[in-house]
């Protein structure tokens, strides 16, 4: 078997959105799409990377402002990228959406491209009507649960992105459990890094949190088959360090975001309409290449040890490595977001508590998912059986 | 409205501090190793150190399969590593023999404390000895003890155990032991029940009624069943002698305290096998799987002498201890114990 080089490209093909959500990190929401002739001066730009740099794996995900208004692009792009690179390189395709836009067949031409559907979802609607309206503040729920039912019927395994909030905090156990009740198994939980979050917030998180362990606890002793990036992120940072943290972050590198401008970015949290861009964290453009020396500053910005985090024993385990993280909360990418810092640092004992309990209790399907290399593959493939 | 007051960014309208502003990144200087296994300790799955890399493959696979095939609540599919201890192996209470020739012969203190040390050392786990234990209730001297790991063990012979892991057929207490007004309630009861198997189970009674009742006759009974514990018995008879008070409420207390804290009695030796609130292994003296017969009948020596047979069976009884010994630090290296 050959081994795997990874190439990842983020479209940004439009800053427009139908959501007005209170923490976007993608700046003002102007119409302003990808021209024609930026989205094929990007995958001419892409395709060399890819051959350049001998991938045999590209990754396109498709970020925004909200992708769904530029579908016809959408395919546009994926369909170019099949025909350019052939069999030889495997593309994957992934979608990060508010679902507004989703319809069943729409789910179902995405489906037939392999593009994976991701749904932006907080929580409950009330969460969702607070901090995610839509641009006439029109009742989301009855959209959201068409949507649910559409994208779980093409995908069991759909993940649902959620961003945490100082507000929202206050109700994560109650948006996390109404997200799972739609049969939304596969959670990724991230908070508001740029967020003002005080020290009430986290206590009051903390709280939530311990909620959330036990509710864990009885989905592994049900033997449900699911997944919580803010619990299982950092149980696999103890059960598969190397792989699941360290300096991993590859941005700039085989990671870039493209602009609707077609202007480079390593990373997606950088990405905002011209007039709020950070210029100093652009490493070029499709047209004109990727400045080697903006290239090399920032990864040698992303290496450097964290002196503020000398001596820490979570130091292996913590969000830090995360450069976007930093950038968001420090605007700095070598900088460690003291919010992420205190996370880490009120999160991991609580998910370690509950680790010991239940391996303590050899319960199975926490033996399973964080020691067996094979689990996610069976559990998918039986999961897909069994719907 | 944000105001900054000495450095500190306050939300005037919602009166809260923003951490954000204030806060720094601080490294967290302590912090213990998470009780459940890491990437560097071996994969729970591998049953056996032994197991191929074919085996350890169809072990997953199935571990994984096993999930779905039983329905929720399933009690899985996968056997992991269980602690090899178990409370009946250990052979207590210990019932003394009466008479008889042919009784299996036991591992000593010394050799037993010199194996399991050793097994431990190899595991890079250095113990020190006779460390006070005190925790959740149990209270007892663990004959090895690694305090940073928090791990150790027991060995289980009449030195570190309390009377009541014991039966004999010897009475606790006799009627020449008794004090005089114990006596005369003695022999009134006697009168009463005559000689009968009811009487006997009465007179037991009342002996360990009295037992429980006064320090006096506690350590008449630890005396009595001390064994090869001469500084402990030396003790009790020079305050026995010096003594007289005997119907003191505390009498003995403090050679009784100290007994009960260094000894392990028969309830606690259970929940030091239970392993909830201690990683300390129970190795005992009376499991039957270190009892040898070095008697292995006679041979003639070269120069047609009759001489004892020599027999391996007391090198197979400590080649058995270690491997418990082992199993045990394995067993509790997965749990992520230490």
């Amino acid at each position: 078997m050959s081994k795997v080089i990874k190439y990842t490209v983020n479209f940004h093909i439009t800053h427009d959105c139908n959501m007005r959500c209170s923490y976007c990190y993608a700046g003002d929401k102007v119409k302003a799409s990808m021209s024609q002739s930026t989205i094929e001066a990007s995958i001419d730009f892409v395709v060399g990377e890819v051959q350049r740099k001998k991938a045999n794996k590209l990754i396109i995900a498709f970020l925004g402002g909200e992708p769904l208004m530029e579908k016809q692009q959408l395919f546009h792009i994926h369909d170019t990228f099949k025909k350019r690179l052939g069999d030889e390189v495997k593309i994957v395709g992934q979608l990060s959406t508010n679902g507004l836009l989703l319809t069943d067949s729409l789910m179902k031409e995405l489906t037939e491209r392999n593009i994976m559907v991701s749904l932006s979802l907080d929580g409950t609607p009330e969460t969702m009507q607070k901090q995610r309206p839509t641009i006439g503040n029109s009742d989301y729920s009855k959209i959201m649960q068409r949507t649910i039912k559409s994208v779980l019927k093409y995908n069991l395994f759909t993940n649902a992105f959620c961003v945490v909030t100082p507000e929202s905090s206050k109700k994560l156990y109650d948006n996390i459990t109404w997200i799972y009740d739609q049969g939304l198994h596969f959670i990724n939980c991230t908070l508001d890094y740029s967020a003002q979050w005080t020290y009430q917030d986290f206590e009051v998180l903390a709280t939530e949190y311990e909620k959330l362990s036990k509710w864990y606890e009885e989905r592994c002793n049900n033997v449900e088959h699911f997944y919580l990036s803010s619990f299982d992120e950092r149980i696999q940072t103890h059960t598969k360090k190397p792989v699941a943290c360290g300096n991993k972050c590859s941005i700039g590198n085989n990671q870039i975001s493209i602009a609707p401008n077609g202007d480079i970015y390593p990373c997606m949290q950088f990405v905002k309409p011209a007039h709020q861009a950070d210029k100093s964290v652009q490493l070029g453009t499709v047209k004109g290449g990727v400045v080697a020396s903006k290239l090399l500053q920032l990864q040698s910005d992303i290496i450097k040890d964290k002196p503020e985090c000398s001596g820490c024993k979570l130091k292996d385990r913590c969000s830090t490595w995360c450069s976007c993280i930093n950038y968001s909360s420090t605007k700095s990418v070598s900088k460690a977001s003291p919010v992420a810092c205190h996370h880490e640092k009120m999160l991991i004992p609580i998910v370690d508590k509950m680790s010991a309990k239940l391996w303590k209790e050899k319960n199975q399907l926490f033996i399973q998912k964080h020691y067996n290399p094979l689990y996610s593959f069976v559990a998918q493939a039986m999961t897909t059986y069994k719907g | 409205m944000i105001k900054s007051v000495f450095g500190i960014f306050i939300d005037t309208k919602n009166k809260s501090i923003i951490m954000k502003n204030r806060l720094k990144v601080t490294p967290i200087r302590k912090y213990k190793t998470p009780r459940y296994p890491s990437y560097l300790d071996e994969s729970p799955l591998l049953m056996s150190r032994k197991v191929t890399k074919t085996g350890y493959y169809a072990t997953a696979l199935l571990g994984a399969f096993g999930l779905f095939a039983f329905s929720t609540n399933s009690n899985a599919t996968l056997e992991l590593k269980e602690n090899p201890i178990k409370f009946k192996e250990l052979g207590f209470p210990h019932t003394y023999a009466m008479y008889g020739t042919g009784l299996p012969d036991r591992l000593d203190r010394e050799t037993a404390v010199d194996i399991i040390d050793s097994i431990f050392l190899a595991n890079k786990i250095e113990l020190s000895k006779e460390v006070p234990i005190s925790k959740n209730g149990l209270s007892f001297n663990a004959t090895g003890y690694n305090e940073k790991h928090n791990i150790g063990y027991v060995w289980l012979d009449h030195q570190s155990t309390a009377s009541d892991c014991f039966n004999s057929w010897r009475s606790s207490l006799n009627k020449s032991a008794l004090l005089p007004q114990d006596l005369d309630a003695y022999n009134k009861l006697m009168k009463e029940v005559g000689d009968s198997y009811e009487g006997y189970q009465k007179e037991k009674d009342f002996f360990e009624n009295l037992i429980k009742q006064r320090g006096y006759y506690k350590l008449l009974k630890i005396k009595r069943y001390l064994w090869r514990n001469d500084a402990l018995e030396q003790k009790i008879e020079t305050y026995l002698r010096e003594n007289k008070n005997y119907l003191d409420v505390d009498y003995g207390k403090e050679i009784l305290e100290q007994y009960d804290n260094e000894k392990v009695d028969l309830k606690e030796m259970e929940q030091i096998v239970d392993e909830k609130d201690t990683s300390i292994a129970t190795f005992s003296k009376y499991d039957s799987r270190f009892a040898y017969n070095s008697f292995g009948g006679y041979e003639k020596d070269e120069n047609g002498k009759l001489v004892l047979k020599e027999t391996d069976t007391k090198k197979e009884a400590i080649k058995d201890l270690e491997n418990l010994v082992q199993e045990y630090i394995d067993w509790a290296k997965s749990e992520g114990r230490f």
